[in-house]
């Protein structure tokens, strides 16, 4: 059974193609357009998941869009008719693409894929996000988190997984929702509203959680595993905001910001917290599932694990909105039939690597001149851009779209951040080690490795890699470290292992490859503006290596 | 051209911001046209018509190229940061919609070549082409303060005057073939369609406006009573139990439960 899972008009579009429980293709839209968070009909990313499936869109048994458009649009309804007088002027603005476009989405789906409107099915976008983090995940039983933005009413939703059975069991509704919360911090601190969550989560490493009480006092954790907001009270509370056109505060100078992300972001975690320890009390099993946007935090993942009820925890690739494209094709799947389960193996669902249109670059003779290359130049102390294969899944670089440094010299963060990403510097650089000796330098919990293969847990260093690999450490002395099997890429492990070997560390500091505002490479053309618009020192595409010179 | 598509590209090239956005917007749409002239050459069985849409195919590719390479300079000048870029996005010429709504060729829309056969292909992009040669003479006439971006609008304009002259010779050999009043039909149509695209546009702006009018009169009429009735009132919290706990066909058919 074909199904092909979409998302839209939120934001992040995205498509996936699943084939009797098998993922074949996902990739978000913005790849594509190279439009930000592409919101729009996902056109290109479904052209190109039905291109890797090898079908057309007739041949598909389903189509599932993962939200219930009726549903979201009544608590929109609701919410303004809630806020009467005051949204007089939001109503027209919030409803109106709905009169016009977003209620008919049957008909839309139906028209851009040329399938019968009948073929056309609904997913919750919780149920999606749910599905996404389970039946991609290792466990055969296991409880079900879900945090986020309401799309439609849940905002928080608990769910057990067991076998090829996906069940919810409850949830909170808008606007008691955590997601909620994170936005209006993120809208606050001119973060870029729920767009900017990412950067509110990175933001908070460089703070201290000093406004944990005033911020705290806006959400009340109930005796049955809930907790309330005040929506009222949400602007007041999260203060002291950043000024229209003002600093970011985040420096030793003031840190007044980044003080108040880390209080949103404690917040949020003792709120998760609450809630995991009520869904264990439902579901006492080991194995946490955990999706949706808050899932992106690596910081309060790692306080899942680290302070909640579960041993273990599983965070999918894209855990948020581009996610649940994947999670509505496998909920459906699992919905209507129910074949055996197949953990997502890695995140390599993208396109493969579009070559450029150029005939610059040398050609390696074959890998082994391609690890021994980039391996001497990161020993130099140099950058290099590595893409290869199938673009990933998700917002983090894994390894096939990605630039590279050493992290064996203090101030390599600082450089790569200005002169290669020209970013802000308090984002985070991730590193990759090989997952047979990250426990050498870093302490994963043993619960955690699964997540630390997607880039989703941040933790602790050991002693001695402070002195070792001083710019694998963030501003809060975590590091956030992609655990490389050997078997599901064997090449990245053994430019890791050639690095160790001329070095003493098998360690690299990894980030996406592209630059501040755009989304991360797609094909060749991309990976060459970026290494024409910054210092990047090398750039292997496939085969191909280019130099600046 | 029309007045105001003159006036809008004047205002577009003489602003770095937006000069930047418009050559990005013409870097995608070069790229997806040159997909799409490329996916074409499965379906055109024609052998000559497939020869040039070969070469056409890979020049779109490499003015998709040119148009980036060109933004990438200007972004590697500092002419625009992040930050003026998003302010200016709604004023570039794509208006900040994506490519294939405001495309240069007007109407070139994905895998054409699969729904309206080749005779109806090759008309729409004898039409688009030469709209495109159209919008790029008058934008050349605007760029006399930048020769690199100039002479890659004149290096374009060479391979759009071969495209007009391929497809025109295609479409003239077909009429000859005895095809002449399908040729004449595909021809009306693709530049039918061009008219009736921009009319659709003007109404949906018009109507959206009145739209948006009428919706702030349901507001204070019928929203009112509503809003009245439960206004202070808390929205509930808690848990609460899902419509549906599992996922079935009966539930997934439903946009709402």
């Amino acid at each position: 059974m074909r199904i092909l899972g979409l998302t839209a008009f939120n934001r992040d579009a995205a498509a996936a193609i699943v084939d009797d429980g098998v993922t074949i293709a996902a990739a978000a839209e913005e790849r594509f357009t190279r439009v930000k968070h592409d919101a729009a009909f996902p056109r290109r990313a479904v052209r190109f998941c039905l291109g890797q499936a090898g079908i057309s869109a007739q041949e598909l048994d389903w189509v599932v869009f993962a939200e219930k458009p009726s549903k979201r649009f009544e608590r929109l309804l609701a919410e303004e008719i809630r806020a009467f007088p005051k949204s007089w002027l939001s109503f027209p603005r919030v409803l109106f693409p709905w009169f016009g476009d977003r209620l008919w989405v049957r008909g839309r789906v139906s028209e851009e894929l040329g399938v019968p409107p009948e073929k056309v099915l609904f997913s919750e976008s919780q149920r999606a996000r749910a599905a996404n983090a389970y039946y991609n995940s290792p466990f055969d039983d296991a409880a079900v988190l879900v945090a986020d933005e309401a799309l439609e009413w849940a905002a928080t939703t608990l769910a057990h997984g067991k076998g090829n059975d996906l069940e919810i069991l409850a949830e909170i509704s808008h606007p008691n929702s955590l997601g909620l919360l994170a936005a209006t911090a993120s809208e606050r601190l001119g973060l870029g509203g729920a767009e900017g969550i990412g950067r509110l989560f990175a933001l908070a490493g460089c703070g201290e959680p000093r406004f944990a009480k005033e911020v705290g006092s806006v959400l009340k954790l109930e005796s049955d595993g809930s907790y309330e907001i005040d929506p009222a009270l949400l602007e007041r509370a999260i203060s002291p905001a950043r000024e229209p056109g003002g600093p970011l505060l985040w420096t030793d100078a003031d840190r007044r910001h980044a003080d108040l992300a880390a209080s949103v972001v404690r917040v949020l975690g003792d709120a998760l917290l609450h809630v995991a320890r009520e869904l264990h009390r439902r579901v006492p099993v080991d194995d946490l599932c955990f999706g949706g946007t808050l899932a992106g935090s690596a910081d309060l993942n790692a306080r899942l694990i680290a302070e909640g009820p579960f041993k273990r925890l599983f965070v999918p690739p894209a855990p948020g909105d581009a996610g649940s494209a994947l999670g509505a094709a496998l909920a459906a799947t699992y919905g209507l039939e129910k074949p055996a389960r197949k953990p997502l193996p890695h995140a390599f669902l993208g396109e493969d690597v579009l070559e450029a249109e150029t005939v610059s670059g040398q050609r390696a003779a074959n890998d082994g001149e391609i690890v021994e290359r980039l391996a001497g130049t990161l020993a130099q102390g140099k950058t290099a851009g590595w893409v290869r294969g199938r673009f990933e899944w998700g917002a983090r670089a894994l390894g096939h779209r990605t630039i590279l440094a050493s992290p064996l010299r203090e101030g390599v963060r600082e450089y790569v951040a200005a002169s290669v990403k020209r970013r802000e510097p308090f984002l985070p650089l991730c590193c990759a080690v090989p997952a047979e000796r990250a426990s050498e330098f870093f302490e994963v919990p043993a619960g955690a490795a699964s997540a630390s293969r997607f880039l989703q847990l941040s933790t602790a260093p050991k002693n001695g890699t402070k002195s070792s690999a001083p710019a694998v450490l963030h501003v809060d002395q975590r590091a956030r470290p992609h655990l490389v099997d050997r078997e599901t890429d064997p090449l990245f492990h053994a430019l890791l292992v050639r690095f160790g070997e001329q070095t003493g560390v098998p360690i690299l500091l990894t980030t996406s490859l592209n630059q501040r505002g755009d989304p991360i490479a797609r094909g060749e053309a991309d990976a060459l503006a970026v290494l024409q618009r910054s210092q990047l020192d090398l750039l292997v595409v496939q085969d191909r290596i280019h130099t600046r010179s | 051209m029309s007045l105001l598509e003159f006036s809008r590209a004047r205002a577009a090239w003489a602003d770095p911001v937006r000069k930047l956005k418009t050559l990005e917007s013409f870097a995608r749409t070069e790229e997806d046209g040159g997909r799409d002239i490329a996916a074409a050459l499965k379906v055109v069985r024609d052998p000559e018509a497939r020869k040039h849409l070969e070469r056409h195919a890979k020049d779109e590719i490499r003015h998709a190229n040119l148009f980036r390479g060109r933004a990438a300079e200007l972004r590697a000048e500092g002419i625009a940061s992040k930050d003026t870029e998003e302010a200016g996005r709604a004023y570039d010429l794509t208006h900040g919609k994506l490519a294939d709504q405001t495309n240069a060729h007007g109407f070139l829309r994905v895998a054409l070549a699969d729904e309206m056969g080749e005779i109806a292909y090759i008309a729409m992009l004898n039409v688009a082409e030469k709209r495109a040669a159209a919008m790029f003479r008058s934008n050349i006439r605007h760029l006399n303060h930048d020769d690199t971006t100039r002479a890659i609008f004149e290096s374009i304009l060479k391979d759009e005057h071969y495209h007009v002259a391929w497809t025109s010779t295609i479409l003239q050999r077909w009429k000859k073939e005895g095809r002449g009043a399908e040729v004449k039909r595909a021809l009306s149509l693709a530049k039918g369609s061009r008219f009736f695209g921009a009319w659709k546009r003007l109404g949906a702006r018009s109507a959206a406006g009145f739209s948006r009018v009428a919706l702030v009169v349901i507001y204070f009429t019928l929203i009112m009573p509503f809003g009245l009735a439960v206004r202070g009132r808390k929205a509930k919290g808690g848990w609460t139990a899902p419509l549906a706990p599992r996922a079935d066909l009966a539930r997934l058919r439903s946009q709402y439960g």
